[in-house]
């Protein structure tokens, strides 16, 4: 399509030319600059302070257009149906958790699926590995990891919906800033360690202080038992690997543990909508949250209804592969296609006892 | 080479910027907003923007970027959240009144904002088809296809139109990239 035509094109010059003396005034916007500026320095400093702000807004019962605030972004394709507002029937929500990167790439670390029951009383918790090999649309075979710096969330969870066959209801990505910061929110969070696990990433240096991990510091070390843990201490239990006795399956473990925790520090503490949505807030900007068509707080209310003792926790079953071009991967175990044909149809109980 | 303080950058580029976000935006109310919430942002991110081979083409790009996404980000708190199709134009500003009395101005509204992005990168700054490319981050084909996407349409509703309405255009699509 050839685009020489000079008669518009001229015009558009010319009107851009005369548009150029209506300009805002130069003072309203430096003064305007210096307060958010100023704001931003006190939101870092002062959490709290949104949050009171954030649970007066949900506590006025917007609908759930407006519920799109801050950290709440369309992540998701949207449906090709509208769907109904309030959450009926079974539902998934596809969890990212992801590393520091290297400068701007950042991969996700940790995948987690989570699949409430129509009943709405029951749900599993699937954790997939980064490193399984598959298909990943437009890429060829990459690792899962990889989808979400190829494509952001919408490949990702293209991806995921690819390999289970279920459609995500809604989606959220999260940073470790962000996960300490709820964690901390929470007052932290309890969890049982099984292996011990010695941090790559955090050491204490002679006077008890915990910093950055540098030789000649004694590295950080969470001891086999039930105990509680701060946000800086989950995280950085999260993250580790090496030393595991399955490597990246046992964290994969960890991270199902750790969302289990939350649920139960948030049933315990009695949180209502309201006060899950300070916590969302409290995160700051590394959490991005998609509930799709429902309202965050009607969703949250149907969530509160799943019985946490009746919540299954799965690694989905992979064995390890060495891959020409991918290097270590995990490929899909023989039981997987029926664990994902179970949680599409509800039967989990039934594949966890080997059905 | 000393370090470049956030002020000075301030002082020389405000003006640029804000001229920049009204062709962007069609309005100086919201260009006002666009200039402020962009610039601050450059000030969270300033060591990383001071560092850049170029901060002005690095901040110019945040700016285009941010008033490309302006329904994802900030500017959702300003409107209600529905599900729309990706490429639906702006409203008009009806508070611009000097936009009525300009045919072409009016029609700019009208055109899905990564469109008149790359009009205003082409026809009011002049830059060539592989700098509007790295700024939208697309490849050039895409550039020249959108614009001529963009010039097909504007050519067609140059018909006369009611001064405080104008007719939809229609579109199938960006025609850029779209990230993630």
């Amino acid at each position: 399509m050839a685009d020489n035509d000079p008669t518009i094109e001229n015009e558009l010059r010319e009107t851009f030319a005369r548009h150029e003396t209506s300009l805002p005034d130069e003072r309203a916007v430096r003064a305007g600059i210096l307060d958010g500026v100023a704001e931003a320095r006190a939101r870092r400093r002062s959490v709290w302070a949104v949050v009171a702000a954030v649970a007066v807004i949900a506590v006025l019962a917007a609908p759930a257009a407006l519920m799109r605030l801050g950290p709440f972004e369309p992540l998701l394709a949207p449906p090709a149906a509208a769907p109904s507002q309030t959450p009926v029937g079974a539902l998934n929500f596809l969890l990212l958790g992801l590393d520091s990167g290297e400068g701007e790439v950042r991969r996700s670390d940790a995948v987690l699926v989570v699949h409430i029951d129509a009943t709405h009383r029951s749900g599993t918790v699937l954790s997939i590995p980064r490193d399984l090999a598959l298909d990943v649309p437009g890429h060829g075979k990459a690792k899962l990891d990889a989808a979400y710096p190829f494509g952001g969330t919408r490949l990702a969870s293209q991806t995921v919906s690819n390999l289970t066959g279920l459609t995500f209801n809604g989606m959220a990505v999260v940073d470790y800033d962000a996960l300490v910061a709820v964690t901390d929110a929470l007052g932290g969070v309890d969890m049982c360690v099984e292996q011990r696990v010695v941090s790559l990433h955090l050491g204490v240096d002679r006077s008890g202080q915990v910093g950055a991990y540098k030789p000649g510091l004694k590295p950080q070390v969470y001891e086999q038992g039930c105990q509680h843990f701060a946000g800086w201490q989950a995280i950085d239990y999260l993250r580790q690997r090496f030393g595991l006795v399955n490597g990246a399956l046992d964290r994969d473990a960890n991270l199902r543990q750790y969302l289990l925790a939350v649920a139960k520090r948030l049933a315990d503490q009695n949180v209502d909508p309201a006060g899950a949505l300070a916590l969302i807030a409290a995160a700051g900007p590394g959490l991005s949250v998609d509930t799709g068509h429902v309202g965050a707080a009607d969703l949250y209310r149907t969530l509160r209804e799943v019985d946490l003792g009746r919540l299954r926790s799965v690694g989905v079953p992979t064995v390890p592969r060495a891959d020409q071009s991918l290097g270590a991967t995990e490929v899909l175990g023989p039981r997987a296609p029926t664990l994902f044909a179970a949680v599409r149809t509800d039967t989990v109980d039934e594949w966890l006892a080997g059905g | 080479m000393p370090q470049l303080r956030y002020e000075e950058f301030v002082d020389a580029r405000l003006t640029p910027l804000l001229r920049y976000a009204v062709m962007l935006t069609g309005s100086q109310h919201t260009a006002q907003d666009l200039v402020q919430e962009t610039l601050i942002r450059v000030h969270k991110y300033w060591k990383r923007v001071s560092r850049s081979s170029s901060p002005e083409r690095y901040v110019h790009r945040m700016l285009t970027n941010a008033y490309i996404d302006m329904r994802k980000g900030w500017w959702a708190r300003r409107v209600t959240l529905r599900a729309e199709p990706e490429d639906l134009p702006d409203p008009v500003d009806h508070a611009d009144r000097t936009a009525e009395r300009d045919r072409m101005w009016t029609l700019l509204a009208g055109l899905p904002r990564r469109q008149r992005a790359m009009l205003v990168l082409r026809y009011y700054e002049g830059l060539p088809d592989a700098e509007i490319a790295e700024v939208l981050g697309c490849g050039v084909a895409t550039v020249r296809s959108t614009i001529c996407r963009a010039l097909a349409s504007l050519r067609t509703t140059l018909a006369p139109t009611h001064t405080d309405r104008m007719a939809p255009v229609t579109t199938t699509g960006t025609g850029g990239n779209r990230h993630g």
